[in-house]
């Protein structure tokens, strides 16, 4: 006959690993707990560091228009103050017919414009004109009879005032950040 | 602008003159010249007469009247500037006299070329059409069904 061995365990072992399986579950969750909190915070962290860096971008994005925007305002507020300048010795040179310096002066204003074109659409076309009236005082200067527009040229002037006067005003409308004529 | 001599001159201010007159009397059949605004020609059997209005943009508005042949060769040519406040750079100094001439020139060509403009646009008929309906009591208009109205191509 053969005997069956069997393995028992003594009572107190028994509650022995009762008692610290319970006692090993608890730590166990508690850990969980505590691994997921460290977790969360983890992510609350990056994600307010990522905004932060975002903020900081935007800044630095919003600080770098601002410089851009100030120094247009600046550069157009130079070339108001230059234009008006010339402006002056253009029209006393037509008065006193000094050809050769009403032809400078038309082309000085007309590379000044030129230099707003490409934020201004009506500043090209003016450009063109106050060129062509350089040639025509080239002519002039050079002895020729020049058939000349004086309408045209009162409005020109009257156009060229309008835009200085544009240009160095210290409050104007704006439009898709372009400055209106 | 050519400067037409002084004999062909006054011959063709006498021709802008008869020109007026036919027009006004609807017996000239002036067309858009091809290709140009404020263009008119009339054709004859031996020649072509071009009614112009120019605008250089640095220069004053002008009139012209230009005689060609057939095969397009310019024979004479009268030319007006719009009158204007000033004088030209360096003016020649018989410029009171050119200047003169050229108001003479201006008064034949100026009611020619506006007659010969509503001639041919008849402007004065749309004018006439829309004071007209407008004068009237009540709705003025076509009505126009959707279906009716022209597509895009």
């Amino acid at each position: 006959m053969q005997q069956m061995v069997l393995l028992a365990l003594d009572p107190w072992w028994n509650d022995f690993y009762a008692v610290g399986g319970f006692l090993v579950g608890v730590v166990s969750l508690v850990l969980g707990i505590i691994a997921f909190r460290y977790t969360l915070i983890q992510v609350w962290q990056a994600r307010a560091a990522a905004e932060l860096s975002q903020t900081a971008a935007e800044a630095a994005r919003d600080a770098a228009n601002k410089t851009w925007a100030e120094s247009k305002v600046g550069h157009e507020r130079f070339i108001a103050t230059l234009a008006s300048r010339l402006l002056s010795e253009l029209q006393r040179a037509m008065a006193e017919k000094e050809w050769i310096l009403a032809k400078v002066r038309c082309n000085d204003l007309a590379e000044l414009l030129a230099s707003l074109s490409a934020a201004h659409a009506s500043a090209t076309e003016l450009a063109q004109e106050l060129r062509q009236y350089a040639q025509r005082f080239e002519q002039a200067a050079g002895g020729a009879q020049v058939k000349f527009g004086r309408r045209k040229w009162d409005k020109l002037i009257g156009k060229l005032h309008a835009v200085r006067d544009k240009l160095s005003a210290p409050f104007r409308e704006k439009s898709d950040g372009e400055t209106e004529f | 602008m050519v400067k037409p001599n002084s004999e062909l001159r006054p011959r063709l201010r006498k021709i802008a003159q008869s020109l007026l007159e036919k027009t006004r009397a609807g017996q000239a059949n002036w067309v858009p010249a091809a290709g140009a605004d404020l263009q008119y020609e009339l054709k004859l059997p031996e020649s072509r007469i071009i009614l112009a209005y120019l605008s250089p943009r640095v220069e004053p508005d002008y009139l012209s009247l230009r005689l060609h042949t057939l095969s397009g060769v310019a024979v004479g040519a009268l030319e007006a500037d719009e009158p204007e406040p000033g004088e030209p750079l360096n003016p020649p100094d018989d410029w009171a006299t050119e200047r003169t001439e050229q108001e003479v020139d201006w008064k034949a060509l100026q009611p020619l070329f506006v007659e010969v403009h509503r001639s041919v646009t008849g402007w004065d008929k749309v004018m006439k059409d829309v004071e007209t309906a407008l004068a009237q009591p009540g709705a003025i208009g076509v009505s126009t069904s959707r279906e009716a109205l022209p597509t895009r191509p």
